[in-house]
């Protein structure tokens, strides 16, 4: 099910919030998780099982290895124990995710197909694996105590609002609040705006946005203004998407009364590359840097030590979004910037920050193009209009900015944090504008909804 | 103190909102639950989903929970409110292009013009070449441009749109010097200074006005007197048409339709597929109809004679769109005989006709839209071979037909051109090796379509539980795979749910789901039913590729299907046409007959029996949405398939 759908907004939710609500607190959990998978199975009907047996074996694995621990084994076996858990974990991700990216390959060179037919991604697998991996790890590090209530723990990986697509929220997080948290209707009315922010950002500007990027794709041959139009509205597109979900997440997470950490912080007012990451997806590079790059010995191992402890970093997230080469070198485009800013430019991006701006910008939109098209021939030939391969303007680039303008501004002024400042003082000073607001924005996303289903004339179904 | 003070208030706010919050969300869930279900929604033209059936295997394949999505979304409370609101909103944020249809100026919509294929394009042109050389009769093009070329300064600014002038340049260029070419551009755009409306605003049609207005030229080329006395009459003033529906944009003024005829001539028209005969080319009721352009002739048929009183003044025969429509009226006084054929809807051999009629002219007439997107063309030219004309005999059409035969002549023209599954040899090995060698099976069939034709034609008497129970019994080895077409099988109470697979609204490539389910049962037989959603699907704007790929699609099922069932029976149902009155509004569905053809010709390379059921369709068998069929009609349905198989398998029973 995904959030911005009639069924979850006026079907699931109201019937999930009200059972949750009415239930005594020790039944809380437990409603909440079959909540959850009703919720995963509504798309997934045959993966929540595998949701459920990932569930399952990390909840013993993570008691033996604790119980190991305080038998006194000795660190070599603890750490085999750890690291078969970790080879279980990334062998499931591989093989949904991975397995036919690695057979094709290998198929180019034995000269057959050599790919499984019918294998679809399960939803969320990637970012559930990854909140699996960062419990057992802690648990063997021995920074958290392993859960031994299993409706907890499955609730700690299954809870809808972060289940399918972030944020990766960590068990040391949020292990009080599974036990102890607080609902009342104000901690609710935020979590309410929270959500209704993030379903505008999804709903009106993210998909508003991409239409219009997919309309400049299938033009083919585009000009120079087109292809740069094109790529900036995807830039944006993937902001507002994903930055929505995640502020739905964390609505829903407050109107359950749990609190998630926050996963976007405006991140295109970046300076650098360095601060962009540390603004885009503050989750998954926290993981990244928590669980990788700190235990490969981040930058304390010596300069060259340290470089490949970025590469390697950088590689793996490229593929954690997605089983593609572009998203390979999308990642490694990253860590070339990084490492170029950490050792060369540094000193002069903080002295001109509007200069470390206009080369953020630049340098996350064109990673935005690499990440964009999975197709070799379509990225290149893309890259090649943005380099004036072919033609500089069109009459076509000139409908698509002219088209594309207003909601291209309001999007512009949706990244900024001034924005959400102006709101804050609003709610103090004239608290109805921002209930009308929020009212309107509602409806309309509900009317976009609704609207995707109008198959007028030609296109419906019987 | 102040922190705290504004503190309380935030915390004041955020409880009031989520009041305000979970009672919105509340008032619309109980409306959409208090609020009756529609089964109709007039402004998309489509039946909505019903709250899908319950299954576990349904759950488990996940279809009742798209299907459930699919039910809330139609269902909505306030459905239609929030579609125009959502129009209203991204009107309001400057968007003026919505599928494929641009808001232009002055309450302009206009289509887009897309860039043609050429390499079809030149297919086509060659093709009508070689007729008009084949045939050495007058042969005259007339080609009107779309209101995206004529009306191009109300296109909105730096609106993306292809050059039509360039391509009917390119066409000119093409044709030979047998055929007489007409671009109507210049004479369009002249009437752009005049008051003379020259396209609808809110369809894709021209005016009549503007038809009217091209009569000297159109003449000229058909070296007729354009000389006519014609009367006009408006039929109605509040026409909202195609264009708008298709793009949801608002319509600030309704469009008028205006008849522009020759009062004094007298006539005859016959619908060649309905047989039926009037004397008038307008159906006026139809001005107040869902789609009032329908006015003329009725809408598209395949074949349209017209006798006109007007003595010695020729021969004609059209090869049109429907831009010709509002046009043919004006020509009604200048021949004696016209003949209007609709290549989209057309599927019986042109060279008989033309054979048979022996015409004084041929005229093309197409709008250059349709004219680049529509295959049919290249389909009823497509390299036939003249025949020699002392070899046929002229009344029979369709010389190997069964139900030409067997199905009393007046009844429909649905005859059509291919085998009956009868004919098919295995059916026939399986009999003599099996059976005493007195029945011949494809009597039988032939017996039962010929008797079931004459009860089709009258009322049709339900099937009694006995009946019934033979029915499934006789039956109970093979399964029903398709769409809701198969689900009727189900819902009328002919068979069980262990022997009907459905996926309603699905196309063939979405059925491999079903597929996998109905496996599980390892049937002997399975029959594919299935409708006119690949119609719907395949839609590449090229007819002959969408019939390809459509067959193609369905052996690929089969494929699939033979993976988990090695030795499976397989049966594929024609798709049939939509009923009349819906197939006028929806032309793109009565290729329904193409499509069927195209997957009989693939069946026969294979071992796939392809059973026809055009014999079948009757009018007054539809239900209202024109897609359908009532309970009586099923039930004639499931004994003839069950008699398809029993001769199959070798063992007719009498029915």
């Amino acid at each position: 099910m995904v959030f911005s759908s009639i069924t979850f907004l006026f079907y699931y939710l109201p019937a999930v919030m009200i059972l949750y609500l009415a239930v005594p607190w020790r039944m809380k959990n437990i409603i909440l998780l079959f909540a959850s998978l009703i919720f995963y199975a509504w798309g997934e009907p045959v993966y929540v099982l595998l949701m459920v047996f990932s569930c399952v074996v990390n909840y013993v694995w993570a008691i033996l290895l604790e119980r190991g621990k305080n038998q006194g084994l000795s660190d070599g076996l603890l750490k085999t124990h750890f690291i078969l858990n970790v080879i279980f974990n990334l062998s499931i991700l591989f093989y949904f995710k991975y397995i036919n990216m690695f057979l094709s390959g290998l198929g180019l060179i034995v000269g057959s197909d050599l790919t499984i037919r019918g294998l679809s991604l399960p939803i969320g697998i990637s970012f559930y694996t990854f909140q699996t991996l960062s419990y057992t790890a802690d648990v063997y590090r021995g920074k958290v105590r392993a859960q031994r209530n299993l409706f907890d723990f499955s609730l700690y990986i299954s809870m809808f609002p972060q289940l399918i697509a972030g944020p990766i929220v960590r068990y040391a997080d949020i292990e009080k609040q599974l036990r102890r948290r607080r609902l009342s209707p104000a901690i609710f009315g935020q979590g309410a705006e929270f959500f209704i922010t993030g379903l505008a950002k999804k709903v009106l500007l993210a998909n508003a946005l991409g239409e219009v990027f997919s309309q400049i794709c299938a033009l083919g041959n585009i000009s120079w203004l087109s292809a740069w139009l094109g790529a900036v509205l995807y830039s944006l597109q993937l902001y507002f998407d994903f930055s929505g979900y995640s502020d739905m997440a964390i609505g829903l997470g407050y109107m359950l009364g749990f609190k998630f950490n926050k996963n976007f912080d405006h991140p295109y007012v970046s300076a650098s590359i360095t601060e962009f990451w540390r603004r885009w997806h503050i989750s998954l590079s926290g993981w990244f840097r928590e669980y990788v790059y700190i235990p490969l010995g981040g930058n304390r191992a010596g300069k060259s030590r340290h470089i490949l402890n970025l590469l390697i970093v950088w590689m793996l997230t490229g593929l954690w979004h997605g089983a593609g080469l572009n998203f390979l070198f999308w990642g490694l485009y990253y860590a070339v910037f990084l490492i170029a800013e950490k050792y060369i430019l540094k000193d002069y991006l903080s002295a001109h920050r509007i200069l470390g701006h206009i080369y953020t910008l630049l340098v996350v939109v064109f990673g935005w193009v690499i990440f964009a098209f999975t197709d070799s021939g379509e990225l290149f030939s893309y890259i090649g209009s943005m380099f004036f391969l072919h033609g500089f303007m069109d009459s076509a680039g000139f409908y698509y900015v002219r088209t594309a303008l207003p909601t291209l501004i309001i999007a512009v002024i949706c990244c900024l944090p001034q924005v959400y400042a102006v709101k804050r003082v609003l709610i103090r000073r004239a608290p109805v504008v921002i209930y009308v607001v929020n009212i309107l924005l509602f409806i309309l996303c509900v009317a976009c909804i609704v609207y995707d289903s109008y198959n007028p004339f030609l296109y419906f179904r019987f | 103190m102040a922190t705290d003070a504004s503190k309380l208030k935030l915390k004041r706010f955020y409880k009031t909102f989520a009041y305000i919050f979970a009672a919105m969300v509340l008032l619309v869930t109980i409306l959409c639950i208090a609020l009756p279900d529609r089964e109709l929604s007039e402004t998309e033209n489509r039946s909505l989903a019903a709250f899908p059936k319950f299954t576990w295997e349904r759950l488990i394949s996940g279809q009742f929970t798209r299907e459930f999505e699919e039910y809330v979304s139609d269902q909505m409370a306030l459905r239609d409110g929030f579609v125009s609101l959502r129009i209203a909103y991204s009107e309001a944020l400057g968007r003026d292009y919505s599928q494929g249809v641009y808001r232009g100026k002055d309450g302009y919509l206009i289509e887009k013009s897309e860039e043609p294929d050429g390499d079809k394009l030149m297919e086509t042109i060659r093709l009508i070449n070689a007729f008009a050389a084949d045939y050495k009769v007058k042969t005259a093009f007339v080609l009107v441009p779309n209101a995206s070329s004529v009306l191009s300064d109300k296109l909105p600014a730096f609106a993306i749109n292809h050059d039509q002038t360039e391509t009917a340049t390119y066409i000119d260029m093409l044709l030979s010097g047998r055929v007489d070419f007409l671009w109507l551009y210049d004479e369009l755009a002249s009437l752009k200074t005049t008051s003379t409306q020259v396209y609808y605003r809110t369809d894709h049609h021209w005016t009549t006005q503007a038809a009217y207005s091209v009569l000297d030229e159109v003449c000229a080329l058909l070296d007729k007197d354009s000389a006519t006395n014609v009367t006009s009459e408006t039929v109605t003033t509040d026409f909202v048409g195609s264009l708008a529906k298709k793009s949801g944009f608002k319509v600030k003024t309704p469009d008028a339709v205006t008849l522009i005829y020759p009062p004094l001539v007298s006539y005859t028209v016959t619908n060649m597929s309905t047989l039926c005969v009037s004397d008038s080319v307008f159906v006026r009721e139809n001005a107040t109809s869902a789609d009032p352009y329908t006015v003329f002739l009725g809408g598209n048929a395949s074949r349209i004679n017209i006798k006109t009183d007007v003595a010695d003044a020729g021969k004609l025969l059209v090869f049109k769109d429907s831009y010709f429509n509002c046009f043919l009226p004006l020509l009604l006084d200048k021949y004696s005989e016209i003949d209007i054929v609709d290549p989209r809807y057309y599927y019986d051999d042109i060279n008989m006709l033309m054979l048979e009629k022996n015409y004084d002219q041929v005229l093309f007439f197409y709008n250059l839209n349709t004219f680049m997107e529509d295959g049919s063309l290249r389909l009823i030219f497509s390299d036939i071979p003249v025949p020699d004309p002392s070899e046929i005999e002229p009344e029979v059409t369709v010389p190997e037909t069964t139900e030409a035969q067997t199905e009393p002549e007046t009844t429909t023209e649905w005859a059509y051109p291919f085998e009956t599954e009868p004919m098919e040899e295995s059916s026939v090995e399986a009999e003599t090796t099996e059976e005493e060698t007195t029945v011949d099976p494809s009597k039988i069939i032939e017996e039962f379509i010929s008797r079931y034709s004459e009860v089709l034609d009258g009322e049709i008497p339900d099937m009694g539980t006995e009946e019934i129970a033979t029915l499934r019994a006789s039956l109970s080895d093979t399964i029903f795979i398709g769409d809701s077409m198969a689900q009727m099988l189900l819902e009328y109470g002919y068979l069980d749910e262990a022997h009907v697979f459905y996926s309603r609204g699905a196309n063939i490539t979405q059925l491999g789901e079903v597929i996998q389910t109905a496996a599980q049962f390892n049937p002997k037989n399975v029959v594919f039913f299935t409708g006119l959603n690949d119609a719907n699907h395949f839609q590449n704007g090229d007819n002959l590729q969408d019939y390809e790929d459509y067959a193609y699609a369905y052996l690929d099922l089969v494929t699939k299907l033979k993976s988990y069932l090695p030795n499976v029976k397989v049966y594929i149902c024609s798709m049939l046409p939509p009923s009349e009155e819906f197939g006028a509004t929806r032309p793109d569905l009565t290729r329904a007959m193409y499509f069927s053809i195209r997957l009989s010709q693939a069946c026969e390379s294979t071992d796939v029996t392809y059973i026809d059921t055009y014999w079948m369709v009757r009018q007054n068998c539809y239900l209202a949405d024109g897609i359908h069929f009532n309970k009586a009609w099923t039930g004639v349905f499931a004994r003839y398939i069950e008699l398809i198989i029993q001769t199959a398998a070798g063992s007719p029973s009498p029915s």
